[in-house]
């Protein structure tokens, strides 16, 4: 009884986190178009090309930058402007692409 | 037979919208007309994005100059970080691979009515949706003896170009000893961090030459963007508040300068404060560029409202306005910015003209300023819209440079490097 409870529980929360996330959410090509101002110039690899990378290495980076466990400069301040499920959506987009200048 | 609507709806739903195949042919039977004013930061990144989103558009860019003279790392002209030719660029490369049409002229008027152009030369062009980025002009009126003339010799260097190189010559030819003033405008203006970014990087270059010298900043404000940071690094490097100091910052907010006697260099306040000065750097208050004014984009403030969800203006159908000359505040007037702007605006005429709904918008803006070759500093926003439509920055995100170590400075110094290439490349190429 006591599990079922959570269980239905956790599902409503998950049903509210969702559907305010779907309400909220951004578009991911949105986000990656205003990352591309500093990450589109491979001419030194300071700012690295993101584009084209694997989803599970983009995710990792971007949730380290935004929980603050990889020392950074700038990052964590640009990916806490987003939430996770934004930042999971943009990690599966920029996957998906290639390069274009 | 497929309707255009049908068409639309078809190649609308591939999912690879951002894709050079097929761009650098400029539509010969266009879906639509986009004509752009101004080839800045602002409107050559909305002509490139509008392409590389719907091909079957045409793009038309307004522009009189040939070459673009940028603004960004200029300052660091005066700290000998920059060349000259480092911040020139071409319209070519981009109109060649993303077929945009280039005109280079000067627009001289808009019409909302019959939604057209007048160039110049007094030809007509029409357009389905505008996108106006022409920058700023300045307020001549608040200095008596301070004109369009005199900064010729005292010049502001605020639209990167001949009076950069103006000011650059007046600061070598400068004596040791010398004493230069730079007076920063009101808010709003481009750049805010800018005059302070401009005197470290005149203060690293006395320091090496001419170490006698003083460099005044007479400030109608009282606080100014990154300050903190600035100060720490004037007092690391340049004696701040000491007697010796390069630098003194002098706030005059119920003081302001009222009147230049141009000859021997001085200003005067409105309390009759005079300070003379052997290079004098006055930075004009600025408004939106004038072909805005000549069409009622503008209110009270001398700036361009516009609804921030589609980029569109408030006062006229079809025209939207980017970059500096709109007031997107609470985001500043930056090169990131306006081209933070012009990519969401591309996405929201390309959705209009296909008769989708316009996405929800993000913008980011970051801005680095060297504070010596090897000491950078940067200040950071993710913008969203909040549920009454205004723009908001995400509170959590963004800020200024965390840290105090030297480690960081000179990370951020070669990122502030970096993001130059970057942002020139998004824009320009
Ligand atoms: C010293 C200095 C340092 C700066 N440093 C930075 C920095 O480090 N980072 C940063 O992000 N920003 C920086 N900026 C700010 C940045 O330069 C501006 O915010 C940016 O240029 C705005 O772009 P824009 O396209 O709106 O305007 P602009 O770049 O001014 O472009 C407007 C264009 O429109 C054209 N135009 C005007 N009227 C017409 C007309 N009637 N018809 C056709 N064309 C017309 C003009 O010729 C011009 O080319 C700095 C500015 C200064 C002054
Ligand atoms: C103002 C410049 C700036 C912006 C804007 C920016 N980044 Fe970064 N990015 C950096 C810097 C600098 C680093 C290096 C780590 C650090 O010091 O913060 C970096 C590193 C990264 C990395 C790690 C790259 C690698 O291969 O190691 C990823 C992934 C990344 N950024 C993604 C993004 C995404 C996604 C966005 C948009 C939401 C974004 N960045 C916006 C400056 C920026």
């Amino acid at each position: 009884m006591m599990e079922t409870d959570l269980r239905v529980l956790a599902l409503i929360g998950y049903c509210l986190i969702a559907s305010h996330s779907t309400a909220e959410q951004l578009s991911p090509q949105m986000i990656a178009m205003a990352c591309r101002g500093c990450h589109i110039s491979s001419s030194t690899q300071l700012m690295a090309v993101i584009e084209g990378q694997p989803k599970n290495l983009l995710i990792n980076k971007l949730l380290d930058y935004k929980y603050g466990r990889i020392n950074n400069t700038m990052m964590q301040r640009i990916t806490l402007g987003y939430s996770d499920q934004e930042l999971d959506a943009l990690a599966d987009y920029l996957s998906r692409q290639t390069l274009q200048p | 037979m497929i309707n255009r609507r049908q068409l639309l709806k078809a190649t609308l739903s591939a999912p690879a919208l951002l894709s050079l195949k097929g761009c650098q042919l400029i539509p010969s039977k266009p879906s639509a007309e986009v004509l752009i004013i101004g080839g800045g930061f602002a409107g050559v990144t909305a002509a490139k994005y509008i392409r590389l989103l719907d091909q079957r558009i045409r793009v038309t860019l307004i522009e009189p100059k040939k070459v673009y003279q940028a603004c960004p790392t200029s300052n660091w002209l005066f700290g000998g970080v920059q060349s000259p030719g480092a911040t020139r660029f071409s319209y070519q490369p981009a109109c060649d691979r993303y077929g945009i049409q280039m005109i280079h002229q000067s627009a001289e008027s808009i019409n909302p009515e019959t939604q057209q152009v007048m160039l110049a030369d007094g030809h007509q062009l029409r357009y389905d949706r505008i996108i106006v980025a022409p920058g700023i002009d300045f307020h001549w009126n608040d200095i008596a003896g301070y004109n369009r003339q005199t900064a010729e010799f005292i010049p502001h260097a605020w639209q990167a170009g001949s009076q950069t190189q103006t000011l650059l010559q007046q600061i070598q030819q400068m004596p040791n000893g010398g004493v230069v003033a730079i007076c920063p405008p009101n808010n709003p203006y481009r750049c805010p961090p800018g005059p302070y970014e401009r005197a470290s990087m005149m203060a690293y270059y006395l320091k090496k030459h001419k170490p006698r010298s003083k460099i005044l900043i007479l400030d109608p404000k009282s606080r100014f963007s990154k300050q903190d940071l600035f100060i720490a690094g004037w007092r690391q490097h340049f004696g701040y508040e000491t007697d010796n100091s390069l630098i003194e910052w002098i706030p005059i907010p119920d003081n302001p300068i009222i009147s230049l006697a141009a000859k021997s260099r001085t200003v005067e306040t409105d309390f009759g404060d005079r300070f003379q000065a052997h290079v004098l750097n006055i930075i004009p208050r600025q408004k939106a560029a004038k072909i805005v004014h000549t069409c009622g984009l503008t209110d009270n403030s001398g700036w361009c409202p516009v609804d921030p969800k589609s980029h569109a203006s408030t006062r006229h159908q079809n025209i939207h306005i980017i970059g500096d000359a709109a007031n997107y505040a609470p985001i500043p007037k930056s090169a990131f910015a306006a081209n933070s702007e012009a990519k969401v605006c591309a996405q929201a005429v390309v959705n209009l003209l296909n008769d989708q709904p316009v996405l929800t918008p993000n913008w980011i803006n970051a801005c680095y300023s060297l504070i010596t070759p090897q000491h950078g500093i940067s200040i950071a926003k993710v913008y969203k819209l909040n549920q009454h439509n205004q723009i908001e920055g995400v509170e959590a995100s963004g800020g200024v440079t965390s840290s105090e170590s030297p480690e960081i400075f000179a990370a951020e110094s070669k990122y502030a490097r970096h993001w130059f290439h970057s942002i020139v490349q998004d824009s320009f190429i």
